[in-house]
């Protein structure tokens, strides 16, 4: 839940069932009232109508809010991290960062670095694909130490280095172009 | 990585070495591995002057003769050696023993993954991220 949209819907579809809210924030949401069976199967298909998932246990609800603030500081954030993702996560979770690494592991199957480096090479992507950084550009912008380390992690995880990956994309661009 | 980088990585498990070392290589091919296999053999290596010193220390925990803890109190003693962070990488998954090892001064705690693919993306994360 990391967009206002999202936490707008979910305002919304509590309003439609008549629940009232003291919060609605990443990942976690208030009631005032107590909740029945079938308030909660509604809120659960409300919200996944519109793309939303229902998360009711700790633990899961916790693994959302990791995956969230990732996500954030990837994709939304201009500025890089002042500190380590590990730091960031803790502080803003209030849990030491093996017990958060334990859990996601458990819960997601895959590890915290692992999710991390994939939304970075992710980012690299869309921001080659716009063609207004330089990789360099791109490198500093999302914290890399150089342009050597981005490279190396784009090509484990996607196969292709960042320069055949754009320029893939600039063929694509030109075959259009040429309907 | 901006230059060559030296790591020193403290693990008496010759496997977990090789892992580890393949890892780094495949994150950045010009990184130095150094492998001792325990907390003894670090000192003696970090002591000596004559050696560079890693910009980086992965420090087992259990290990004969000298523990990783051990190793790591030793380290924080040591004015130059004090600076170098040191990533503690061990089998536990112990939040209690997170807590401890990083009041003790240790820069973060790694509990070993079991697949290669995932020592590399640990790694890649570790040697990516400034911890002074």
């Amino acid at each position: 839940m990391v967009s206002v949209r999202c936490k707008m819907v979910v305002k919304e579809e509590l309003a439609k069932i008549g629940l009232h809210y003291t919060m609605v924030e990443l990942g976690e949401a208030e009631i005032l009232e107590t909740i029945s069976t079938v308030q909660h199967d509604q809120i659960k298909s409300a919200l996944l109508k519109s793309g939303l998932e229902l998360l009711d246990d700790k633990k899961s609800v916790l693994v959302q809010k990791i995956k969230s603030l990732i996500v954030e500081v990837v994709h939304h954030s201009e500025e890089p991290l002042a500190r380590k993702l590990s730091e960031h996560l803790s502080q803003k979770l209030n849990h030491d960062y093996t017990y958060l690494a334990n859990l996601f592991s458990e819960v997601q199957g895959i590890t915290i670095e692992k999710f991390f480096i994939s939304h970075k090479i992710e980012r690299v992507k869309e921001l080659l694909v716009y063609n207004e950084l330089t990789l360099t550009e791109i490198a500093y912008k999302l914290h890399y130490s150089s342009v050597a380390h981005l490279s190396t992690q784009f090509k484990k995880v996607t196969g292709l280095t960042p320069s055949y990956f754009k320029e893939l994309g600039n063929k694509k661009r030109s075959m259009l172009e040429d309907l | 990585m901006n230059k060559n980088i030296t790591v020193l990585l403290v693990d008496d498990d010759a496997d977990d070495r090789k892992l580890f070392f393949e890892a780094a290589m495949e994150v950045d091919a010009t990184i130095t591995c150094v492998g001792v296999a325990n907390g003894r053999d670090a000192l003696l290596y970090l002591k000596n002057e004559a050696n560079p010193l890693p910009e980086f220390i992965f420090l087992d925990l259990r290990m004969p003769g000298l523990t990783g803890q051990e190793c790591l109190q030793e380290i924080k003693k040591d004015s130059r050696l004090f600076p170098v962070p040191v990533i503690i990488y061990t089998t536990s998954r112990e939040v209690g023993e997170s807590i401890r090892l990083k009041s003790l001064g240790a820069a973060h705690f790694m509990s070993k993954p079991t697949s290669p693919d995932d020592v590399y993306y640990m790694v890649s994360y570790v040697l990516g991220e400034k911890w002074n």
